[in-house]
């Protein structure tokens, strides 16, 4: 059964976001001029599209819209202006028309060191249940970040959630392979599943330090492997200490 | 008592730690500061240059999909959906989908005459993942001989949980695909994937394969 209003709201949703990238006319589309010895236009944003046509020294360009290390580049030939894709890195050599370089974004492992948001998920195992957390970080200093998680448990005999903050801090920000430390703090909530009878759903506090390292990979993708060690605070008469293993991705921004 | 002991040791060398990674950048940041030029300037030549992160970026893309999703003796059943990708480059993405369909009767149920494993409620299915995707063969298709779109197959694998039968089930899933792009910023999808996770709503705990085919459009901006 389909709800009629969820239709309606993917559909309004579409109509919106269409509307919003039609009407944006105003779009930034400057003009720079080709200073390598030529440039190659490829037909799609790939490198296995086939080159179509080469733009030559001191010929001009309108820079259209970028997608991933791609951008969409328009000639002005009087014949009939060409439109195809040139990797974002061979347009290093280019000027804007006062003749001084464009501003390429920072490219490879550089953009790492600069990162200002992480955003990622992972799943791995919490005490023998699995565990899937999403987490964004935002870095205070490149070594520094405040971390938030929430991340859903699902085991055999309980479900639940759970959320954390904490304080990231990666020593060597600039090593590819980035190791990190965290501490932080939270809250846990375990429900038994249906099927098994047992106590009632609990919600505790708990305070977690941990260690785990970054993996740069490419572009803005971070491959993250971590461990935690959390102790479960207020509701039982001891502390419950539990072990947290997991892996993941995320994108930086 | 002993581990609380831990915790305030290892919290208190942690803000040691802390302190000297900010303290370090924060000296490095004053000299720079010293030998930085006049602002107003600086401003001026910034408003003019051509700035690549500046243009307009087609990274992000939305999607709704419906099509088929068989879970393993609930029968075949409609699904329907949302997406949402980021592409990371030309080749890797990652993406979220969350989708629901509605469970029909096992073989037991129906020969049974009467007897219902589950609730009219716990036949509501609804799954989330996320997901890591790879692009394979990107190139053009032919649709006759006037047309060219671009297209790729794609892989994707991932982890998420699946709400079905009264319980939230770990759930990875993979699968293969098919993107059409209509225009730059509009694409046709087609993809087929395995849901898989463990099951004990027939008794003895098993692990169940759940294939699914849907088609769906997205939009990039």
């Amino acid at each position: 059964m389909i709800h009629k209003s969820t239709i309606g709201k993917i559909c309004l949703f579409i109509l919106l976001t269409l509307s919003t990238g039609q009407l944006l006319a105003a779009k930034y589309e400057p003009l720079v001029v080709v200073a390598d010895s030529y440039i190659d236009l490829r037909t799609g944003p790939g490198r296995g599209f086939p080159i179509f046509h080469v733009v030559e020294k001191n010929e001009q360009i309108r820079l259209i819209k970028r997608k991933t290390d791609w951008i969409k580049v328009k000639t002005l030939d009087k014949s009939g202006a060409k439109e195809g894709w040139v990797r974002v890195r061979d347009m290093h050599k280019t000027l804007d028309t006062d003749g001084k370089a464009i501003q390429l974004p920072k490219q490879g492992i550089e953009q790492f060191n600069a990162r200002n948001w992480n955003l990622g998920f992972s799943g791995g195992d919490l005490d023998g249940a699995a565990i899937l957390t999403v987490f964004a970080n935002y870095y205070l200093s490149p070594r520094i970040s405040a971390q938030l998680s929430a991340s859903q448990i699902l085991g055999d005999f309980t479900d639940g959630y759970m959320g954390n903050v904490n304080l990231t801090l990666s020593p060597f920000p600039e090593w590819r392979v980035s190791p990190f430390f965290t501490l932080g703090t939270g809250i846990i909530h375990t429900k038994p599943q249906t099927t098994v009878v047992q106590a009632e759903d609990r919600t505790d506090e708990i305070v977690h330090v941990g260690l785990g390292t970054d993996v740069y990979l490419t572009q803005r993708f971070v491959f993250r492997m971590e461990y935690k060690r959390h102790t479960i605070l207020g509701s039982q008469e001891t502390n419950e200490e539990i072990n947290e293993w997991k892996a993941g991705f995320s994108i930086f921004f | 008592m002993e581990s609380r002991l831990q915790y305030i040791f290892l919290g208190c060398a942690f803000i040691a730690l802390v302190f000297v990674a900010v303290s370090a950048p924060m000296l490095h940041a004053a000299t720079a500061a010293d030998l930085e030029q006049d602002p107003l300037v600086v401003r001026e030549t910034d408003r003019r240059d051509v700035r690549v992160d500046k243009l307009d970026s087609e990274n992000f893309e939305l999607g709704a999909f419906a099509g088929m999703m068989n879970v393993e003796d609930f029968g075949t059943n409609f699904v329907y959906g949302i997406k949402a990708t980021y592409h990371v480059s030309e080749a890797l993405f990652v993406e979220g989908n969350y989708a629901q369909s509605r469970m029909g009767q096992t073989s037991f149920e129906l020969l049974s005459g009467g007897a219902q494993l589950l609730t009219d409620a716990q036949r509501d299915l609804k799954y989330y993942n996320l997901s890591v995707g790879y692009t394979l063969f990107p190139g053009e298709s032919f649709v006759g001989s006037k047309w060219a779109f671009k297209s790729n197959l794609f892989v994707v694998v991932g982890a998420g949980a699946t709400d079905f039968g009264g319980d939230q089930r770990f759930t990875v899933n993979g699968g293969v695909g098919y993107a059409l792009y209509l225009t730059d910023w509009l694409a046709l999808n087609m993809s087929a994937r395995d849901h898989v996770f463990s099951s004990d709503l027939l008794g003895a705990s098993k692990t169940v394969h759940n294939i699914e085919f849907t088609v769906g459009f997205s939009i990039f901006f």
